[in-house]
């Protein structure tokens, strides 16, 4: 199948180059996809080991120290890996010099950092 | 802020691991049941179960949408463009969560609840596809290699400033109530956008992660999730959900979708109880 997919093709961030893969589904994954995917398994695994290890040592020890670090780390790494998944995407943008798209994750960025911002002026204010 | 114990921490677990395969069953998160699971009989303020809940969102999105890149299912430019949606709604009503009443969050969600359960039972199944392979999808839309039919499918994106708006209102929902969201975006994104199921879902389940995150980082750092029993809930949900979707296919996804619906409805009957008092 010879048919181009400009809008996939842009959408998955594929640098130019490398054209005319056609449209099989069994082919190469679009770069910016495998990233994500990377990014996202590592995130959850990385999160969920520091979980189930904190809340045992939790459970065991009666909270210490390092079981309320790998809890917090957990969360922190849980709430961390959708911001990363943004920023690969920014960064991915900005060198196709997809200038739209570049900005929206921006601002997606911008959002998150304000709901971080808000929980702060809450805390101060409560 | 509730005490951790074993037994707590257990039973959260366990929780999370029915309301995680019941949402791999159902095509839905788990929060519309782990939330009143932890509200009503738990007896947590609304706000910490919707915090607990949320980080169980975003680990169900993370890991469902790392197993699911690459596939062409995800519309990730769709899905980029509608996150600034969602966030904005997600961030708005992670603050407005602080001011609102408990009362007024659990009537929220009974009025929700109703709302998935209706959709549940009348789900709809509109195909949205253009089986030319040569169409142009436009700058949004997609294309994608359907299971069912054997051939590459292609689908245009219609109504953006509708789908633009229901991004908005899920996000919203989803920081007040501590559900994903889905359940809101996928039948606007399906019936009305032009989007065929499959992708809507993983479009959605993708972008969830983000709407989540701007939620759950205002219940976090305002002190409102307990690291401890949020461990024991995402854990749960982890297990669940897979177990779910590797065993789903011997349930009758009808006759659990009614059974379902109607938990949904005993639900939201409790939380309209319990918020009318």
């Amino acid at each position: 199948m010879t048919a181009e997919r400009p809008a996939l093709r842009q959408a998955q961030g594929t640098p130019s180059g490398s054209r005319g893969e056609g449209t099989a589904p069994h082919g190469r994954v679009p770069k910016l996809e495998r990233i994500i995917g990377t990014v996202l398994r590592a995130g959850v695994m990385t999160s969920s080991l520091c979980l189930a290890v904190g809340l045992v040592l939790s459970l065991a020890g009666g909270g210490g120290a390092l079981s309320a670090f790998l809890l917090n780390a957990g969360i922190i790494v849980l709430l961390a890996t959708p911001v990363a998944r943004v920023i690969v995407s920014t960064v991915q943008y900005v060198s196709d010099r997809d200038w739209a798209f570049a900005t929206l994750t921006v601002i997606v960025l911008v959002e998150l950092m304000a709901s971080a911002v808000a929980a702060l002026v809450l805390n101060r204010r409560v | 802020m509730p005490v951790v114990t074993a037994a707590l921490a257990l039973t959260i677990f366990a929780a999370g691991t029915v309301s995680g395969s019941l949402g791999a069953l159902l095509g839905l998160g788990g929060g519309v049941f782990l939330v009143p699971f932890l509200n009503l009989v738990l007896g947590f303020p609304f706000s910490v179960a919707a915090a607990i809940s949320l980080t169980t969102v975003i680990a169900t999105s993370s890991t469902v949408s790392a197993g699911r890149a690459g596939k062409q299912l995800i519309n990730m430019k769709l899905g980029m463009l509608l996150e600034v949606a969602t966030a904005a709604g997600s961030l708005l009503g992670g603050v407005t969560a602080q001011f609102v009443a408990q009362s007024v969050l659990q009537k929220l969600f009974g009025i929700v609840a109703v709302i998935v359960a209706l959709i549940m039972l009348s789900r709809l199944r509109r195909r949205n596809v253009i089986l030319d392979p040569a169409a142009d999808p436009g700058v949004l839309g997609g294309r994608y290699h359907e299971a069912e039919s054997g051939g590459t499918v292609t689908y245009r994106v219609k109504r953006l400033p509708l789908a633009i708006t229901a991004s908005f209102v899920a996000g919203n929902v989803s920081s007040l109530l501590g559900i994903g969201g889905g359940i809101i975006k996928v039948p606007v994104l399906n019936a009305w956008c032009g989007i065929p199921l499959r992708p809507a879902a993983a479009t959605s389940a993708f972008m969830i992660g983000v709407t989540a995150t701007a939620g759950a980082t205002i219940y976090y750092g305002h002190g409102q999730l307990e690291p401890a029993l949020a461990a024991a809930a995402v854990l749960g949900v982890q297990l669940g959900s897979w177990g779910g979707l590797h065993f789903g296919a011997a349930a009758s996804a009808k006759w659990l979708k009614i059974l379902m619906a109607a938990v949904l409805f005993i639900l939201s009957a409790m939380m309209f109880a319990r918020g009318g008092r």
